[in-house]
């Protein structure tokens, strides 16, 4: 249950990192306000999954935290991937090579 | 083009990073294996149940002392392992060069299980650190490759330094195919980069002195040469010893010592019996044990304190090994290994993407592209096709787990040669379509296979057996979904 | 390859080769400074191994693997630097520099 946790604050952290890039702005437009509570929570969010899991765990916590962090970002990068590409964005990416 | 500091490491991180990722690619997926080593043995030896606890009788310990006696007459160097959570049976090991093999008993009656001989998971962890060439040239070989990946690193942080905290989790996997790839790269490299980096410092730490030993390359003529012990080979002994006093008095003793409950190991000099602490209690990897004596079993000394140097390498070590690391952890590990993995074979990819037009297709490209294919899609076909021929060969067959590993030579060498072919005769799609088709085929049908060959029943162990066989499903619907791309236009 | 133009040569036919050139020189001056860069640090990787042995401890697989963790540490940093670090040579310069400290850490009593 709390790496569950840890998980989903990671994810947080990694969305609202996400939400704040310029590039993001136009497929998930945001309300006044939202930049600092974006802010707030890139960097709350992964302190509180850290005391989650030293809790948990205080020898392991920090493994625990580092792996969960790695697996979070991967699956909310590909959820943020899926999303944008529903919203037809994805191919106005220019090709890099 | 200018040649900025950016375009002289990018030339750097292509060319190391792909000459050295054609093998790290293998190193790193052979190390995630490896992660779950106890378990794939356990799947390879379906004969020894998996439900016994981790207790153990007087006289399975006895018969246990008798089989190390008679390992010692053979001149074999053999050992016991305790049964633990993770693997509740008890093993008389011993070192073949490579892995270590031997017998599983029970821990009740001592009785020995007639367990197929494989190679098991000790492959993947042997072939991880010495591609299974001993340590010269193996080792040194992987460590070589290690220092070309903190080499990789770090030129691939110097590129990518800018963008490395906006682009922190980009990832276009729906843009163009060079894009998809680049991020995909990039996604495993940056949000993975702590494990990376710490498993590519730590293993080229362990093993640097066998690429650079502690004698002078330039020797000096008045040096006196050592004299050198008459010591046996690793995993031989010189003389047996004589029967062990019962060992269930000494290990109740040493576990009160050591503080370790279950899974230790046990070995076994002429005189003197060691009972170590298991590794599964903390990350240092101690060599915390009790000595007692051989003949009447007295303690002589227990080493249960390390100075801090020591203590420094015990957690170095203990952190790559992951001995320690409960079952969540372990899959955090195996789980970063494939990202690694990913790292590595995406980055081959790119290289090949970059260079197919520039090239021409000349003659080393085709080779590249050939020795990509042999990593990207022939390493896992050979790594399935042990798995393969673990249940296909007859459980009684004598030398067989030499001979899954002659095979899993074989499947990788064909590929390899198939992948050249089509390569040098421009047909390289092809050639991956065709590699693809079997890596699916394989990874698909070894749980069908599994199920036919009725080698286990599906209520011992279930969850080892369904999860193995689940991950070769999951990797043969890769390898489909793959194929169904490829044969896709190009965005 | 004559490097001057022949009169009756276009100057789009000219082009494509003198670039082929540059970079082929360009190529061979990374492979040598990569070449040079790499056997310095693989020779002062080697002299920390060795003065590794001074460090006093009884264990020598003990020296060994400290004396390991610090090439460990060293070498792909040696590399990087030395491979970085064109304008005026500073990066061999270091390169040298982190050699010659070597040496001295093994002659020198302490």
């Amino acid at each position: 249950m709390t790496f569950l946790l840890v998980l989903a604050l990671w994810s947080a952290a990694f969305w609202c990192h996400e939400c704040l890039q310029p590039r993001t702005r136009s497929s998930f437009p945001r309300q006044a306000g939202a930049v600092s509570v974006n802010q707030i929570v890139r960097a709350l969010a992964p302190c509180l999954a850290l005391t989650l899991c030293l809790f948990q765990d205080p020898a392991l916590g920090i493994f625990y935290w580092l792996g969960l962090g790695s697996a979070a970002g991967l699956s909310t990068s590909v959820l943020m991937a899926v999303l944008k590409q529903k919203r037809g964005l994805a191919r106005m990416s220019k090709t890099p090579l | 083009m200018r040649e900025t500091l950016r375009v002289h490491m990018g030339w750097l991180h292509s060319w190391v990073g792909f000459l050295a990722g054609l093998l790290l690619a293998c190193i790193f997926a052979s190390g995630t294996l490896a992660v779950f080593d106890t378990e794939i043995t356990q799947w390879m030896q379906p004969e020894v149940p998996l439900t016994q606890g981790t207790s153990l009788t007087p006289a399975a310990l006895q018969a246990a002392a008798q089989a190390v006696q008679a390992e010692e007459e053979k001149g074999l160097s053999a050992f016991l392992t305790l049964p633990s959570q993770r693997d509740p049976v008890l093993r008389v090991l011993h070192y073949d060069g490579y892995e270590f093999v031997g017998t599983a008993l029970d821990s009740t009656t001592g009785a020995v299980f007639p367990a197929r001989e494989t190679a098991g998971g000790q492959f993947f962890y042997n072939f991880h650190f010495s591609l299974r060439g001993g340590n010269q040239p193996g080792v040194q070989i992987v460590t070589f490759l290690g220092l070309c990946l903190l080499v990789a690193i770090g030129s691939g942080l110097v590129i990518h330094i800018k963008a490395l905290w906006p682009d922190l989790i980009l990832f276009r996997p729906f843009g163009a195919r060079p894009r998809a790839w680049v991020d995909a790269h990039l996604i495993m490299g940056v949000l993975f980069l702590p494990f990376i980096a710490f498993m590519g410092y730590t293993g080229t730490a362990i093993h640097a002195r066998a690429l650079l030993p502690a004698e002078s390359f330039f020797p000096s003529h008045t040096a006196t040469p050592h004299k050198k012990e008459k010591t046996a080979p690793k995993g031989r002994v010189l003389q047996a010893g004589p029967l062990p006093p019962p060992l269930a008095p000494l290990i109740a003793q040493a576990r009160d010592v050591l503080r370790s409950p279950d899974g230790n190991l046990i070995l076994f000099t002429p005189d003197e019996v060691r009972i170590f602490k298991s590794d599964a209690f903390g990350p240092f990897l101690t060599r915390d044990h009790v000595a007692f004596s051989r003949k009447d079993g007295h303690s002589l000394r227990s080493v249960t304190q390390s100075p801090p140097a020591v203590a420094t390498m015990q957690l170095v070590r203990g952190l790559h090994y992951a001995r320690y690391a409960p079952l969540p952890l372990r899959w955090l590990y195996f789980l970063s290994g494939l990202a690694a993995t990913t790292l590595a074979a995406s980055g081959l990819v790119v290289f090949l993407m970059k260079r197919r037009r520039s090239s021409g297709e000349q003659f080393f490209f085709r080779i590249a592209e050939a020795l990509t294919m042999t990593t990207v899609v022939g390493f896992p076909t050979a790594i399935l096709g042990i798995f393969w021929v673990n249940r296909c060969l007859p459980a009684v067959f004598s030398g067989r787990a030499m001979m899954e590993i002659n095979l899993f030579f074989l499947v990788w060498g064909l590929c390899a040669a198939h992948a050249l072919l089509v390569s040098l005769t421009r047909h390289a799609a092809s050639g991956w379509r065709q590699q693809l088709g079997v890596l699916a085929g394989a990874g698909c049908g070894l749980p069908l296979l599994d199920l036919v060959s009725r080698s286990h029943a599906w209520a011992q162990g279930a969850s080892v057996f369904m999860t193995a066989d689940a991950l070769a499903f999951l990797t043969g619907l890769i390898a489909l979904c793959a194929l169904l791309k490829l044969r896709e236009p190009a965005a | 390859m004559s490097r001057t133009k022949s009169p009756g040569m276009t100057a789009s036919s000219v082009q494509p080769d003198t670039r082929k050139n540059q970079k082929r020189q360009a190529v061979l001056r990374r492979l040598g400074l990569l070449a040079v860069v790499c056997a310095l640090s693989f020779l002062t990787a080697h002299l920390v191994m060795l003065d590794a042995q001074r460090l006093p401890f009884e264990d020598m697989r003990l020296k060994t693997d400290l004396g390991g963790m610090v090439i460990a540490a060293l070498f792909p940093v040696l590399v990087l630097v030395g491979f970085a670090g064109r304008r005026h040579w500073w990066g061999l310069i270091l390169g040298l520099v982190a050699c010659g400290s070597a040496i001295l850490a093994g002659i020198l009593p302490f």
